[in-house]
């Protein structure tokens, strides 16, 4: 088993030269799963039939000599808020548990199943997508793999987990105002949330309609610009996915950073920072030349906007279930969906505005800089169950709070891309690769040359 | 809790139809009181009145 490929860019080498075929892939994945998994919880649901399914038709096509996808042989996993078909879409939670199964798979895992990538399962989550630590009351906690007394990060735990652990090199998640950097944060995997409305959301459960994106995690940035140049693609059906052209990144990730102006984020960031994020975003900058330090604008005024569209927009989404089913919901959600539902409507357009009024000023930032940098969490991976943590003399929740540095940056939209540092021997915590809307190219540029120096990796054990 | 707030849900809840038992009841109610400081955090920051709102938008 060791001798198999691991990364998806050596599946896709490996497969495609004949080393080996999709089925032995998938069998190995499976057994890394069957063997992993009960430790972790990230899986909720394993596919292993339809993994085989597709490791065989591959298998077939290369027989026949015909032309292989982007992905061919590449495992992946998928956060169950993506519609599987033939699986009813959780989403988390409880409440949906007795849903028919989904009846098509959600547009993105087309896109990778066309590619020929070999889906082996579904993954753990916050309920709703309302959480930074994957603490699920009733589908359970996910574990994080560097250390499984320790939260893995949310609401895409099972996502992070899964690639920090080796289990699939690459996997699907959401990210409303986190929940892809920060499991890629804690867990020590690369992340990349993109521009918002750049990906198709159809076939997806929404959680806050006007901050939802989704996108990948992956064990090397190869494998992150690989899977994310195969999401991408205009998608009709969906209002908010741009009608844009594909612009494929993985060709220009090794073009490095020479003429790219970097600053690092100061102020807002600094003062939510502990001693590992600041660490983490420091000698990210000076290992790219960054000297430039800079502050952005309203940033706390930005998390509130953010915190309070959230809440409005969910708490009116769950309503009618409230009122039927509370029963049903998720404790640690609950009472926060009610709250949000009540939120008067002036506030609600209050954010709205400021979203407006803070996109403009950020922006003209760029007009500056070609990129920006900042930490992606407080902290390093909290204790699943610990409350609260600490920066300086302020005490924040662990839950609502983990997202306090990604939700300034998710609330208009930016692409992000998240690189793994390691401030000490077991713990990791990612930095943010912050670019102009639609310079995925340069989040994931950013991240290779963090990747090339040897100072961002991921540390995942093979077999 | 301000009593404005605490009369405001009251009201909100009943017009929800939404029916708590006091224990949940007492909790929404530092949800909200949450969100009351976040707005207060929001409105540090001078806004046009005539600023156009971002809602489902195309960057």
């Amino acid at each position: 088993m060791n001798t198999l490929p691991f990364t998806a860019t050596e599946c896709v080498d490996a497969f495609s030269r004949g080393d080996c075929s999709a089925i032995e892939i998938a069998e190995a994945t499976l057994a890394r799963i069957e063997q992993t998994n009960p430790a972790l919880n990230a899986f909720i649901e394993i596919t292993a039939q339809r993994a085989r399914r597709e490791a065989d038709h591959l298998d077939r096509l290369k027989h026949q000599g015909q032309p292989l996808g982007a992905l061919a042989a590449v495992p992946y996993a998928v956060k169950n808020l993506f519609d599987v078909s033939g699986i009813t879409t959780l989403a988390g939670a409880k409440l949906y548990a007795t849903q028919p199964p989904a009846s098509q798979d959600a547009y993105l895992i087309q896109r990778l199943n066309r590619a020929g990538g070999l889906l082996a399962g579904t993954l753990n989550m916050d309920a709703y997508a309302y959480g930074f630590t994957t603490e699920n009351t009733h589908y359970g906690a996910t574990h994080n793999p560097r250390d499984t007394a320790r939260s893995a990060g949310g609401s895409s735990g099972g996502t992070g987990a899964a690639v920090a652990a080796g289990l699939v090199p690459m996997g699907l998640a959401s990210d409303t105002n986190g929940s892809i950097r920060v499991p890629a944060s804690l867990c020590g995997v690369f992340g990349l949330k993109p521009t918002f409305g750049r990906l198709s959301r159809t076939g997806t459960q929404t959680f806050v309609s006007s901050l939802d994106h989704l996108g990948p995690l992956a064990a090397t940035t190869q494998d992150l610009a690989l899977a994310y140049d195969a999401l991408q693609g205009a998608d009709p059906l969906d209002p908010v996915c741009a009608p844009r052209d594909i612009e494929p990144t993985r060709g220009k990730l090794d073009q490095g950073i020479n003429g790219l102006r970097i600053a690092r984020l100061t102020g807002y960031f600094d003062a939510h920072a502990g001693n590992e994020a600041r660490w983490a975003a420091q000698t990210a900058a000076r290992a790219l030349q960054a000297i430039d330090e800079i502050e952005l604008p309203g940033v706390a005024a930005a998390r509130a906007a953010a915190y309070l569209i959230t809440a409005a927009e969910s708490g009116a989404l769950y309503l009618d279930n409230l009122r039927e089913h509370i029963e049903l919901f998720e404790p640690l959600s609950r009472d926060r969906l009610i709250a949000g539902s009540l939120i008067p409507a002036a506030w609600y357009q209050q954010a709205l505005r400021y979203r407006r009024w803070y996109l403009d000023r950020v922006l003209s930032l760029f007009q500056q800089y070609d990129v920006l940098i900042a930490p992606a969490t407080p902290i390093t991976a909290p204790l699943l169950g610990q409350s609260t943590f600490t920066i300086g003399d302020r005490e924040f929740a662990t839950r609502p709070n983990m997202g306090l540095l990604t939700q300034p940056l998710s609330f208009i939209g930016l692409p992000v891309a998240v690189a793994p540092l390691w401030p000490n021997t077991h713990l990791p915590i990612g930095v943010q690769i912050i670019a102009p809307p639609w310079r995925e190219d340069l989040c994931l540029r950013v991240a290779h040359a963090l990747e090339e120096v040897g100072l961002a990796n991921t540390r995942i054990q093979r077999g | 809790m301000d009593p404005e707030y605490d009369a405001y849900i009251d009201a909100a809840l009943s017009l929800n139809n939404l029916i708590l038992t006091p224990d949940v009841r007492l909790e929404v109610a530092k949800q909200f009181a949450l969100l009351a400081g976040m707005k207060a955090t929001l409105e540090h920051e001078p806004i046009p009145a005539d600023e156009e709102p971002a809602n489902i938008y195309r960057l």
